[in-house]
């Protein structure tokens, strides 16, 4: 199972889990399975977001896949100069 | 992951393929487009920072003779609430629009109200003159404080403070709050020894980019609309300006100038689209040039801030605790960058307990963009000031503080995402030792020094190679060159290609003659753009070893590509190979079983036509910057005059593509430092 970390920003919308488990192999079944658990994590708020997969930042997670064992971490999506 | 170290070009110092033309004067920058026809554009601005636009009357601007047409916001489509894609993150159309033209009421001072095009720029200045405009002036806030009063005037009906439960039923000007913490803050700063709490103030100030925002805009007879400008972006360019303007995408070309300086305030648009639209009205070209005073009292500068830190340490010197709010101007429309203030403002320290939060406020100044490492300077001032007063008071090094509780590969830091291989403690430890950290201060000289921290970004990119018949490589990309990034471009396709980097041509082109990028900015185009460069340039030699197994009649598994040449892997080829390593690394002309680029470019005709390659990228791998800057000063105690006497910057570049313009880098910061920005 994946793990998947919210900051203290999203977990308003979580109910205020900060760790969850999920079953999903890829971000579009994340965040089908996220909703699920949590409605109030709804498009807009999720878009706003991208995601770390292991470490690494991605701004456009839309096609990721990731592993059994990885750590996910939504980040709020910056705009640089 | 296998990492590449040995490098034959990249890390060189090539001649910049654009520097002739900067030295001597022919390279084209925003304003210098000339066209056959052209008139000019000049825009009406807001005395007041306001208002409510109760009419505009060009009917004595008209008169004028020499004015062909006029413009307003209601020559532009209703914003409402369409939003922006962009590149990491979507906005919305209504804070765009209006930075272009008003509509309806002024937020600030010299915001666009109207514009005419007249056959000289002075007739144009003198109509916009005549223009009447009407308002209804309404009380002002300058001040985040006092914007963010409940009496304040208030700037927008329709904002609503966002990140708040419940959402507030009362606008605000107030337009965001964010909180971020993680561990137990209470227990952090019971744990504590020492607890140091202050409070700094960082002045709104200009990019002061050296190129005043210039375009030239021309219709054709089918609609279509072509804009020379110098931005960050001209992609960024093209999709604002089809919002703004209505104008389909995909009849809008941008064509990038050089460009002369941007630092992240050449990331928006001003006026393409007034341009735009006074050349479809007039059927001429316009061009528009803001003047420095324009660019100083229209477009977008770095937000203020006010920030509070609390930190607290053990005796011993490690931080237990660290809390930061932060107030940022965003200026008439939300922009400022308070998400990266609140996430990164204590990246460099590795603490269980931290919290962060940030409000970003509505006043009546422009409307902010982007200034270098957007968001993190502000905070980081604050928390840097605050870890020498710590170190200070425990009578420890500052340096040696530092390296107690800098982070490591693993540490999480707030925005959630533990780090991986970092450099900070390398930095530390070559700080420590430098030279200029050891001299001794003499009366009235103290010595400052501060960690500083970015994320960097990766983002889309494109990049299409071609070869010409003689075997010179073109390199085209879609990014404006603000750094030394065609350098960069033509140094990374000679490593991948083999072959000496001055028979490469780097070049930046329009919007029609590429495909998307992302605009040149938050340090991505170096590792994105150039991603896309390899990928194409990968592809480029796998075409060649394709070429060289037809015309050899062999399995292209047995063709190589080595130091430019595809050499069979078989009979001479080998031997070829070893000759061209012990010949310096080119291979005789003679060789057998071997084919240079301009052998296979001169017979690409018969094998399967012209050689090129197309690569996009999309890239995931941006790696944090961390820096530590050191300075000497020296005060004149009775005129209060600072010398600064020495300057040190220590950076974690990661690998430099061009090691000379990584210096100039370093310089330039230290030029801005010493100009007081």
């Amino acid at each position: 199972m994946a793990k998947v970390i919210f900051t203290s920003d999203l977990q308003r919308f979580t109910g205020g889990a900060r760790e969850v488990e999920v079953a999903a192999g890829s971000y579009q079944q994340l965040v089908a399975e996220l909703q699920q658990r949590f409605p109030a994590l709804t498009d807009t708020i999720i878009g706003r977001y991208g995601l770390a997969i292991d470490g690494a930042i991605i701004q456009t997670p839309l096609l990721e896949r990731f592993g059994n064992d990885s750590e996910l971490v939504f980040v709020t999506r910056i705009a640089g100069g | 992951m296998k990492v590449k170290t040995d490098f034959k070009y990249v890390g060189t110092r090539p001649i910049r393929p654009d520097g002739l033309d900067k030295v001597t004067g022919r390279a084209m920058y925003g304003a210098d487009l000339n066209l056959q026809g052209m008139v000019y554009g000049h825009i009406v601005r807001s005395p007041h920072a306001h208002a409510v636009i109760k009419s505009i009357d060009f009917s004595e601007a008209m008169k004028l003779p020499g004015v062909l047409a006029t413009m307003s916001a209601a020559d532009l489509p209703e914003p409402g609430d369409k939003k922006i894609p962009g590149g990491e993150v979507d906005f919305e159309l209504k804070a765009f629009s209006p930075i272009v033209m008003a509509r309806g009421k002024v937020f600030f001072h010299a915001q666009s109200v109207a514009a005419v095009a007249a056959t000289t720029a002075s007739i144009a200045a003198a109509a916009a003159k005549l223009v009447k405009v009407e308002y209804d002036v309404l009380p002002h806030v300058l001040d985040i404080h006092e914007a963010a009063r409940d009496d304040a005037p208030l700037l927008h009906e329709d904002v609503f403070t966002q990140g708040v439960d419940p959402v507030p039923t009362r606008p605000s000007n107030v337009s965001a709050e964010i909180e971020l913490k993680m561990g137990d803050l209470d227990a952090g700063f019971a744990a504590a020894d020492l607890v140091i709490e202050r409070t700094y103030s960082v002045p709104m100030c200009h990019q002061g980019y050296i190129e005043p925002h210039a375009c030239v805009a021309q219709f054709d007879e089918n609609g279509k609309v072509e804009i020379w400008c110098c931005t960050q972006g001209a992609f960024m360019v093209r999709t604002l300006t089809a919002a703004v303007t209505g104008i389909e995408l995909g009849k809008i070309k941008v064509t990038p100038s050089e460009i002369g300086g941007g630092f992240g305030g050449k990331t928006t648009i001003y006026i393409e689209p007034v341009a735009a639209i006074l050349a479809q009205k007039c059927g001429r070209p316009v061009k528009i040039v803001m003047s420095r005073e324009d660019v100083f009292r229209a477009s977008g500068p770095v937000s203020s801030s006010e920030t509070r830190v609390k930190i607290g340490v053990t005796k011993d010197g490690k931080i237990t605790a660290m809390d930061t709010d932060i107030i940022m101007d965003s200026g008439a429309f939300s922009s400022s960058p308070l998400f990266p203030a609140v996430m990164f403002g204590t990246a460099c320290y590795r603490c269980d307990n931290i919290r962060s939060s940030g409000r970003e406020v509505l006043t009546n100044k422009p409307k902010v963009y982007a200034y270098r490492a957007p968001g993190a300077p502000q905070p980081i001032l604050a928390v840097e000031c605050v870890i020498n007063e710590i170190a200070q008071q425990l009578q420890m090094d500052p340096i040696e503080f530092r390296q107690l509780n800098a982070v490591n590969e693993g540490d999480l830091p707030l925005f959630g995402v533990p780090f991986q291989a970092i450099g900070l403690q390398e930095i530390l430890r070559e700080a420590k030792k430098h030279p200029n950290y050891q001299v001794a201060l003499g009366e009235n000289q103290g010595r400052g020094v501060a960690c500083a921290f970015w994320i960097n970004a990766g983002m889309q990119s494109s990049a299409t190679i071609n070869v010409s018949e003689d075997g010179r490589v073109n390199v085209l990309t879609g990014n404006p060159d603000i750094g030394g990034s065609r350098a960069s471009m033509a140094l990374l396709t000679a490593e991948v290609l083999g072959i000496p980097v001055d028979t490469i041509r780097p070049a930046v082109v329009d919007t029609d003659s590429i495909a998307y990028s992302d605009l040149t900015g938050g340090s991505r185009t170096t590792l994105a753009t150039g991603g896309a460069v390899i990928k194409a340039a990968e592809a480029l030699v796998a075409e060649l070893r394709k070429r060289a197994a037809a015309l050899w009649g062999i399995n292209v598994e047995e063709v190589d590509w080595i130091d430019g040449s595809a050499v069979a892997r078989s009979g001479t080829g080998l031997e070829t190979l070893n000759e061209a390593r012990a010949n310096d690394g080119h291979a005789p002309a003679t060789a057998a079983k071997s084919l240079t680029l301009a052998q296979l470019a001169a017979q690409a005709g018969v094998t399967g036509g012209p050689l090129c390659a197309v690569a996009s990228h999309n890239a995931h791998n941006a790696a944090p910057s961390f820096a530590l800057n050191m300075c000497d000063v020296e005060v004149d105690k009775e005129t209060g005059k600072v010398e600064i006497l020495r300057y040190t910057c220590i950076q974690d570049a990661g690998k430099p593509c061009i090691r000379p313009t990584w210096k100039a880098r370093c310089k330039a910061v230290l030029c801005r430092v010493s100009a007081g920005r």
